[in-house]
């Protein structure tokens, strides 16, 4: 087993970036043969047409059927949604800028030019226990049971459900065939039993109940294939894997080392599928957590995502666990030991704000407890709540409202105390915020007229009897805002307070008249760089981070005054750090025009002067439960010598119990970086966390992986002590 | 409140003591090590040090407070030697101690004794460092007598039951021939109490602006045999070099 995971691992890992036809060619096929039918029923008949006839690749894989692609990490097109390389992963991988300009034929570029929405949500998770536990057959009963409910647009809404839950039966029952076929001409005796295992497995599952490990896993990597097939443009996550398949701890626990190479294999079946090749980063893994009367769910399964996360150097899925008090003491143990190896995974998650979080958004504590990753790191809860790519338009840079309002000014020297410039910016946070609702809104309902997801829909809870899009009709629909630049935004104010309004050496006319010319004048730049800096615990700069986030408390409770929905806000970077970076000009926080805003809502890096405790001093300032329920993105790197296990557990047990939600742990060396970047061959397995994902590093652009050294050089020379021989 | 001479505050320290620490290192001192990486701190007074009042002290270093409960950290007042502060440490151990904040101190003993006293009542542990016993070698070394820190040391021992780690660095031309190293141990086991030891292997940090030339970076080899020496007096030795 082990020899076959390294085969799988190797192929996968080996594999170029390519680009599959197969689907954009079928989708674009039955689009054009079902013009007339509602939108539900085309996108339905789709994707029956795509499982019909892709390719099914049970050999790349053995262990697990479902493929997106016709090879591993081969890019699955997604042409009703565009055929552009996504802005972020140009970034993380600069070798796939521009990459598909020359792999798709004219014609299916042409087509698409006029017809391309935006939708796919991505970044929900659905209702595993329904895949495992009860199957799909249960679904397809659910859907007959209201089938002539509601008005037609929802009797034509579950039609399409039915069609598209009965195309992944049909899927599943295709790779049986393929794998029994594919068993009888196979020489090798192992990898024949493990075709027979699959055909055995997809004839059952997921139209039937799973009756091992095996067919849990099975049964969730066929639907989760078959939702990205669908046309979930941003990927889907896995939600609570070891809540659903908690029914098969026992056989975890009898053979625990055979319950890991088995996760180990699905993760690699997870890694092979692409939307966009080594640029796929947003598939979650969350294990761990409580329910809702505080009981531990951790169980044999939990343990062996662990282990198996610990064998197999998967970048995505990337892996989440639920801290909470009574965290079962192995699985601590474990995450503790992969943290300090520099494995970065899992991150962290803390239940008790993330929970109150989402109970104070209106969500059942029954519910919240059951919460869970969707992406990067918001949050959602599988089946019953998610709301954030879509509302991309809801986005705001703190950074770039500051910059607006401070350019804007009409006459800067008028403004005489740090109230009155906030007063100023209020008016610009509120038309952003008010205008990101309204366009989530309308985005929504645009993306469920025109490319509706059925399949997926019906994989959420009680959706037949709803009938409706998940765009438009889940059990839970908070709204979610996105936010980046708290930590620059805060630097700037801090500077502005300090210089301006306190030592009085320039007047804000003078530092606006800087930011005009890059700040290139070197008096200027030396006075914004000894300001004081947000994640110092350094009150002076810290307080304008907390008054930026209750401005919009403000205008959220002011917005909310008046009927409009309450949104829940999340920090969420990725790599848009660099793509905001690139439009908002020198700011007064000192940096300059064009460059990265902060990759975290920690210090900038290079200016946390007083080492991690003093970084999560400042965030736990921040009220998390109440201001970032949707999630945060925390970065938190330390180099290997200050990261031994207890000293980290010390760490997340002094944040999480004052508080923090989540936390992001990267034990980074910088002269093994160096070295990665030198040779890279050596260091294929290398897995990092950038800002909101995980990368292999060798495979990362060199802007990141530079970002990443810069970080490591930083936080080496944050915890030099002054010396241990000083007496 | 009386008032403390500070060169610098440092949070996240895991090697002065146990679990998290903040450690202040507190301004002055009267030896004159030739290894020292800290020179700065030497002077009695110093433009970059700064004065704060106990109180003050206080608040700020419990900032880390939540990670010294998760870590059984707590505070170290190092230097300098910090025992020149004699009755300002104490205010200030004291009040740490009233919040039920773990206390060590971070001294050569190179200080009268009454320092040694004034402070002991508010230390959980001692933190000594034990240079050399020769006393043309501590002379030549650091400028003090090697008498003074030996005598504090004894007295400590048989006066409190306070925890104490003997710290023993290891510079090389100083303390790394055979002979050193041996009449070290043998001194150290001749305590009048058991104590655990740790071994700081000398290394030259590359930022310091020594004047002289002279490394005070060990071999491993050197550091394996003072390993091996102590080890052979049945001495117990904590810290990764042990």
């Amino acid at each position: 087993m082990k020899q076959l995971l390294r085969d799988i691992q190797d192929r996968l890992f080996g594999a170029a970036d390519t680009v599959c036809l197969q689907r954009a060619a079928l989708v674009t096929e039955a689009w054009q043969r079902h013009a007339d039918e509602p939108a539900p029923l085309r996108r339905a008949l789709a994707l029956r047409h795509v499982l019909e006839h892709m390719t099914i690749d049970v050999t790349t894989n053995p262990i697990f059927a479902g493929n997106t692609s016709s090879a591993p990490r081969a890019w699955m097109l997604l042409p009703e949604h565009g055929l552009n390389v996504d802005a972020q992963v140009a970034i993380e991988h600069e070798d796939l800028r521009g990459f598909l300009n020359d792999k798709v034929p004219a014609p299916l570029r042409s087509y698409w030019i006029d017809l391309a929405s935006p939708g796919g949500a991505g970044h929900l998770a659905v209702d595993l226990d329904l895949i495992v536990n009860r199957g799909l057959r249960s679904v397809l009963d659910q859907i007959d049971r209201h089938a002539d409910a509601g008005d037609a647009d929802q009797q034509t809404y579950r039609k399409a459900m039915r069609m598209a839950v009965d195309a992944v039966i049909a899927w599943s029952h295709r790779c049986a065939d393929v794998a029994a076929a594919t068993a009888q001409v196979c020489d090798d005796p192992v990898v024949a039993r493990c075709h027979r295992r699959v055909a055995e497995a997809c004839r059952h599952v997921p139209e039937h109940p799973a009756r091992n490990l095996l067919e849990g896993l099975q049964a969730i990597a066929l639907t989760h294939v078959a939702m990205a097939l669908e046309g979930q443009r941003l990927s889907v996550s896995i939600g609570l894997p070891d809540r659903a398949l908690a029914c098969f701890a026992p056989e975890a626990a009898a053979d625990p080392d055979a319950a890991a190479d088995l996760v180990g294999a699905f993760l690699l079946r997870l890694a092979a599928n692409s939307y966009l090749g080594k640029g796929s980063k947003t598939q979650a893994i969350t294990i761990g957590g409580a329910d809702h009367e505080g009981r531990d769910c951790c169980n044999a399964v939990t343990i062996a995502f662990l282990d198996a996360f610990d064998r197999v150097p998967v970048a995505d899925p990337h892996l989440f666990l639920r801290w909470h008090d009574a965290l079962h003491g192995p699985v601590r143990q474990r995450a503790l030991a992969m943290l300090s190896r520099g494995r970065s995974m899992p991150l962290l998650v803390h239940d008790r704000p993330t929970v109150c979080g989402f109970v104070e958004a209106g969500v059942a504590p029954g519910d919240a407890s059951d919460y869970c990753v969707i992406g990067c790191n918001e949050l959602g809860i599988p089946g019953r709540l998610f709301d954030s790519a879509v509302s991309l338009g809801g986005a705001y840079n703190d950074l770039e409202l500051l910059n607006r309002t401070l350019l804007q000014l009409p006459d800067p020297e008028a403004i005489g105390d740090m109230s009155a410039l906030l007063a100023k910016l209020a008016p610009t946070y509120e038309s952003q915020i008010r205008g990101g609702l309204s366009h989530r809104e309308a985005t929504q309902r645009q993306m469920a007229q025109t490319m509706p997801t059925p399949l997926t829909t019906s994989l959420m809870r009680d959706s037949a009897a709803r009938g409706r899009d998940l765009m438009v009709a889940m059990p839970y629909r908070v709204p979610c805002i996105y936010t980046r630049g708290l930590a620059n935004a805060a630097n700037a104010l801090a500077a502005i307070q300090h210089l301006v309004f306190t030592e009085m050496r320039v007047t804000l006319g003078q530092l606006i008249a800087a930011m005009h010319h890059n700040l290139d004048e070197p008096s200027i730049g030396r006075l914004l760089e000894a300001a004081p800096k947000w994640g110092n615990d350094d009150d002076g700069a810290d307080r304008w981070a907390t008054a930026l986030v209750a401005l919009r408390r403000q205008v959220l409770d002011k917005l909310a005054a008046e009927g409009l929905p309450r949104p829940v806000v999340c920090h969420v970077v990725r790599s848009l750090h660099h793509v905001d970076g690139a439009r908002i000009g020198a700011s007064l926080d000192g940096r300059h025009a064009g460059t990265p805003v902060g990759d975290s809502l920690g210090g900038i890096t290079g200016t946390m002067r007083q080492g991690p405790t003093a970084m999560l001093a400042s965030v736990l300032k921040l009220d998390a439960a109440r201001d970032f329920a949707g999630g945060t993105n925390l970065n938190l790197t330390l180099p290997p010598g200050q990261a031994q296990p207890a000293i980290l557990e010390a760490l997340i047990e002094g944040f999480f119990g004052d508080g923090g939600q989540e936390l992001q742990i990267s034990v980074l060396d910088a002269a093994q970086l160096r070295e990665a970047q030198r040779h890279p061959e050596r260091f294929c397995d290398l897995v990092i966390r950038v800002a909101g994902l995980n990368a292999r590093f060798v495979e990362l652009s060199r802007i990141e992986q530079d970002e990443l050294i810069a970080r490591a050089v930083a936080a080496a020379g944050d915890l030099s002590t002054i010396s241990i021989l000083a007496s | 409140m009386p008032l403390l001479r500070i060169n610098a505050i440092q949070r996240f320290c895991l090697h002065d003591g146990p679990g998290i620490r903040t450690v202040a290192f507190l301004q002055g001192c009267p030896l004159r090590c030739w290894w020292c990486h800290n020179p700065e701190a030497r002077p009695a007074t110093s433009p970059g040090a700064q004065e704060w009042d106990v109180r003050s002290l206080v608040d700020h270093v419990a900032r880390d407070a939540r990670f010294w409960k998760t870590s059984g950290g707590g505070v170290t007042v190092s230097g300098g030697e910090p025992l020149m502060q004699g009755q300002a440490v104490a205010v200030l151990l004291e009040g740490l101690g009233r919040l039920g904040h773990h206390r060590c101190i971070e001294t050569a003993g190179h200080v009268p004794l009454q320092a040694v006293q004034r402070v002991s009542p508010h230390v959980d542990l001692w933190l000594w460092d034990l240079k050399s016993v020769d006393a043309d070698r501590f002379r030549a070394g650091t400028g003090g007598d090697a008498r003074l820190p030996l005598a504090n040391l004894v007295w400590l021992l048989r006066q409190t039951a306070t925890p104490v780690r003997v710290r023993v660095p290891i510079i090389a031309g100083f303390s790394d021939d055979d002979g050193a190293m041996a009449q070290l141990a043998d001194t150290i086991a001749a305590l009048p109490r058991p104590v655990f030891v740790e071994l700081l292997p000398g290394h030259d940090l590359r930022k310091t602006a020594r004047p002289t030339a002279r490394s005070a970076t060990v071999t491993t080899q050197r550091v394996a045999a003072a390993v091996q020496g102590m080890r052979a007096r049945g001495l117990s030795l904590i810290g990764a070099d042990a």
